[in-house]
């Protein structure tokens, strides 16, 4: 069974996950209309394109817009949550040595004590936006099924991946678990909120765009051009 | 009475509760004859270092009547100590020829760790315990 696991299911949750989220970006641009919405997408590049960049890099960056300011918690827990859940996936050594024999792309790895320590602040920052998400005032009327499905999805690879890590008992049962739930992740990625993975650039990208090219934005000093 | 008796706040630390549970489930017993594997010189060991039970693989040799130049390439000074041809293999692509060298035997065997299964051969347990062993 672990054949199957770890060959099959998951090349074919990995080719769900990536032309999922193409086909979720490609949805995306093909919803925009420019008379909709009112900005002339294809026609100020030289404004929408540094818009759009600009509007991706300074939401990447902690505290990078008054957005982020403005809720430093939210910001903070989403920041410590990230770190680890990108770098882990993609820099995590027994990920690379898999990558390399399989596939033949090296990736540097991280050391041992730094990927366990972005993988137990990527969990303690899952579970605080869990806590977050039950206390918030706004968000406790907005909380859905799919809000929690998310956290719950996000939550299981990283835990059975430690659990794994730490070595104790039954080991190759939490390596199957851990498989499965990552493969889980990346089957219901496209179908959830989790496909902002992608759409996060895709729709910082438009409102960069919009406010580079009508409302002064970021890129010509912020006055609104009458 | 509310909506929904049983929510994610119940689900999830239930959840939790049966995971760690498992946790508590004994792991396999080891061979007695482990033998620390020296061949990949690797300059920063990130993994415990690899104490490698070959009884367990004469044993299921023996079993399919295969002998030991499955492993072991005989030269003129007699049968080499280390695994087929990682000694030709450039230091850098040791690592990587024995992963998967020992891993592809044991998928056509159908039974053995697989490369997800790092700390199978990679035990900090068995490196701790056998710390001292040279051979």
């Amino acid at each position: 069974m672990l054949d199957f696991i770890t060959g099959p299911l998951f090349i074919i949750s990995l080719a769900v996950f990536v032309i999922g989220l193409l086909a979720r970006a490609v949805m995306y641009v093909r919803g925009l209309d420019a008379r909709l919405e009112r900005v002339a997408y294809s026609y100020h590049t030289d404004r929408s394109i540094p818009g759009a960049l600009v509007s991706i890099f300074k939401w990447l960056v902690p505290g990078g817009t008054s957005g982020w300011r403005a809720q430093p918690v939210a910001a903070v827990l989403f920041f410590i949550l990230h770190f680890g859940a990108v770098l882990i996936p993609l820099f995590l050594l027994g990920h690379t040595v898999l990558l390399e024999t399989y596939v033949g792309i090296s990736l540097p790895s991280l050391p041992g004590g730094v990927a366990d320590v972005l993988a137990i602040m990527a969990l303690s920052g899952l579970v605080l936006l869990a806590l977050r998400r039950l206390s918030s005032p706004a968000l406790r009327q907005l909380n859905s099924g799919q809000d929690w499905l998310i956290l719950l999805l996000t939550f299981l690879p990283f835990a059975t991946g430690l659990m794994a890590r730490f070595d104790g008992g039954a080991y190759q049962t939490w390596m199957i678990a851990h498989v499965l739930s990552g493969e889980l992740f990346l089957l219901l990625a496209p179908f959830t909120k989790l496909s902002h993975i992608v759409l996060f650039f895709m729709s910082r990208a438009q409102i960069g765009m919009d406010f580079a090219i009508k409302r002064g934005g970021a890129t010509r000093g912020g006055a609104f051009p009458w | 009475m509310r909506e929904k008796l049983i929510r994610f706040r119940t689900t999830l630390p239930c959840l939790l509760l049966l995971i760690c549970g498992l946790a508590l489930m004994p792991g396999a017993a080891l061979g007695n004859e482990l033998v620390p594997v020296k061949t990949p010189s690797v300059s920063k060991p990130e993994m415990p270092k690899v104490f490698f039970p070959h009884d367990k693989h004469v044993e299921a040799l023996e079993a399919k009547n295969g002998d030991c130049s499955t492993c072991h390439n005989m030269t003129d000074a007699g049968m080499s100590e280390t695994l087929k041809d990682v000694t030709s293999v450039a230091a850098k692509k040791q690592v990587a020829y024995m992963h998967a060298t020992c891993t592809d035997c044991h998928v056509k065997a159908g039974k053995g760790p697989r490369l997800v299964d790092c700390r199978v051969c990679h035990s900090e347990r068995t490196a701790s315990e056998f710390a001292g062993k040279t051979k």
